[in-house]
């Protein structure tokens, strides 16, 4: 089973990334300034970015643990979808502009001072510090059996690969290929517009209402299982947030009074949400057994 | 060439009111029609006339003028977003999404409000600067406050041509383009009523007017972010349509009691799950007549319906 200590640190995970995020955002971006490496200013481009998306889950999460209302009857588990697909489009947007600029530095204004040495410090601490992220993030991830920890520890390992970039970049530049830095800034920018893309398309789904198809076999099983039960048919599930909904039609005698048939529901609702721990309703749609299943 | 495109509208919108009178079922044809030609019609005028408010705004010095042709352009942009979301969202229910593809409309009116919103700082950035840098010593040529009203008169026919589709079709996409147009209308007539005013003595009134429509478009599109973000959140459907599916359930008498009606809107269409509680020595083949009669009687009544579950309580 999974270790009660590898819970805790699971917990702690989050604010330890997001710290890490945050001081290296402050040190590039102030390193980017006395140096002025252009390929800097996107790598602190890109620690805002983990941070930011690192934020939108922790504050989402908070909300979605509002019970349904009756505005929103089916719980607030969404707005971790929608707030992401807005502030990803942003950080994208922020991306594209950063590149435009950069193309307009490099070919109006022209080779300036190459970046000064200092910013490969940055660099380093930005390595370290992500490789240590990573390692963190992967082995809680790996313990807690959690998709979404291990793609947050992917975006680690490719800030420390952009952090590389950067020293790459910087000694280019001094060395005399003067507009190295700002290649490589823009190279490190569309890792940005690709992470932001990858986080839209994630939300995208959970908006669209997309069907979850291996849950919905897992659970179909799970309910035919139920002593009684004669078909189960119409089975519709969505992510709302984190959690899922589950819309399905269990068929049954005709003949049964509603009051045995309720009881029965109950039973099959319950059975599943025993056995799974990621369902947030189940709808039951009562239907007899005479009138075909589609 | 706008003069042709206004003469082209109103024809199209007085022969709409004709058929509104006409029976159900062809206006519901005559309505799909027009919905899917209103994302062309739209678009072909926001181009013409960013154009032309474009051209005619550099050449008569207005910038109230030229921020109206912003308010086009983001028109143009919204027309795309009313194709893209009509096609999409045309999709029927499949294996992949078993909610239909209605959400699509939602997610584009988001992006299209992000990027209106970004677009308008920056319009108000710049008009801020003219406004307060650049000395007036030249008022705008007249021809501007005439452009300003041949707009106004063309957006305006948009715009009651849109929100006649919204109303048969409850289309997100079209009431946002609706809202864009109105707003182009009353946009460019503001800039013929400054550039008059600026021609009778009062010189800041142009720049001004362009200040005012940025404030005006940041919060258009806020509203219409706002609104879609809550379709996005599964927000409930609107208290008309609750009220009509209880009055239709206050028909059958074999009902004891409406526990709960949990509904959410899914682009254009609505989406329930009506809780009813029933005598309990009922058989299943009993309610599974009456809540076959229910649902049909909500297909008929309810021309948005997506999707209905009758859960016995």
């Amino acid at each position: 089973m999974i270790n009660q200590h590898c819970i805790k640190c699971g917990k702690r995970l989050v604010w330890i990334i997001l710290a890490i995020n945050l001081c290296l955002f402050i040190i590039d971006l102030l390193f980017a300034a006395i140096s002025n490496s252009r390929s800097l200013l996107a790598n602190a481009l890109q620690s805002c970015t983990n941070m930011t998306l690192t934020i939108v889950v922790i504050v989402s999460l908070e909300i979605a643990k509002k019970r349904p209302d009756e505005k929103f009857p089916f719980g607030y588990g969404k707005i971790e979808f929608l707030s992401s697909v807005i502030i990803s489009a942003l950080l994208m947007l922020g991306a594209v502009f950063f590149i435009v600029f950069s193309f307009r530095e490099m070919i109006f204004v022209g080779p300036e001072k190459p970046p000064q040495l200092i910013a490969i410090l940055a660099a380093g601490i930005s390595i370290v510090a992500n490789q240590f992220a990573y390692k963190y993030g992967r082995c809680a991830g790996e313990k807690l059996e959690s998709p979404a920890i291990l793609a947050n520890a992917m975006i680690n390992s490719i800030d420390v690969i952009s952090s590389f970039a950067v020293i790459v970049g910087v000694i280019g530049s001094n060395l005399g290929f003067s507009q190295f830095d700002h290649i490589i800034s823009v190279l490190i920018a569309f890792v940005i517009i690709k992470i932001t893309s990858e986080e839209i398309q994630k939300a995208f789904r959970g908006l669209m209402d997309f069907s979850l198809h291996a849950e919905e076999k897992e659970i179909c099983a799970l309910a035919g299982s139920i002593a009684g039960v004669k078909d189960v048919g119409g089975i519709k599930t969505r992510f709302v947030g984190r959690r899922i909904w589950i819309n399905m039609d269990i068929a049954v005698p005709g003949a049964w009074a509603l009051g045995k048939s309720l009881e029965f529901t109950d039973s099959i609702r319950n059975t599943i949400l025993d056995n799974k721990n990621n369902v947030s309703g189940v709808t039951i749609q009562l239907v007899p057994y005479e009138r075909r299943l589609t | 060439m706008v003069g042709m495109n206004v003469a082209k509208q109103f024809v199209v919108t007085s022969d709409m009111s004709n058929r509104t009178s006409m029976d159900n079922t062809a206006t519901i044809n005559y309505c799909v029609k027009c919905t899917r030609k209103i994302g062309w019609i739209g678009l072909f005028n926001s181009i013409v006339l960013t154009i032309f408010k474009g051209t005619v705004g550099i050449f008569a010095r207005s910038h109230g003028l030229l921020a109206s042709a912003l308010y086009s352009v983001h028109d143009i942009f919204s027309s795309i977003a009313v194709l893209i979301g009509l096609k999409v969202a045309a999709n029927p229910v499949d294996k992949k999404y078993p909610y239909g593809y209605g959400n699509i409309e939602y997610i584009v009116s988001v992006f299209a409000s992000i990027f209106l919103l970004i677009a308008t700082i920056y319009l108000t950035y710049k008009s801020a600067t003219i406004f307060f840098s650049v000395s007036i010593n030249k008022p705008p040529h007249w021809a501007a406050m005439v452009a300003g009203i041949i707009s106004f008169a063309s957006n305006e026919m948009i715009y009651n041509y849109n929100i006649c589709s919204f109303k048969h079709t409850n289309s997100p996409a079209i009431l946002l383009h609706s809202k864009h147009a109105h707003a182009d209308a009353l946009s460019s007539l503001a800039v013929g009523m400054a550039i008059l005013g600026t021609m009778m003595g009062i010189p800041y009134l142009d720049p001004l007017v362009a200040l005012f429509e940025a404030g005006h478009l940041i919060y258009t599109s806020v509203e219409i972010l706002y609104h879609s973000s809550k379709g996005l959140m599964d927000h409930t459907i609107n208290d008309n349509d609750v009220d009509s599916i209880n009055s239709l359930l206050s028909d059958f008498p074999e009902i004891m009691e409406v526990t709960r009606i949990r509904s959410r809107q899914i682009g254009r269409k609505i989406w329930a799950e009506l809780y009813l509680s029933f005598p309990h020595d009922k058989t299943i083949v009993e309610l599974d007549g009456i809540s076959r009669r229910i649902k049909k009687d909500l297909q008929g009544r309810m021309k948005h319906l997506g999707g209905v579950e009758v859960i016995y309580v």
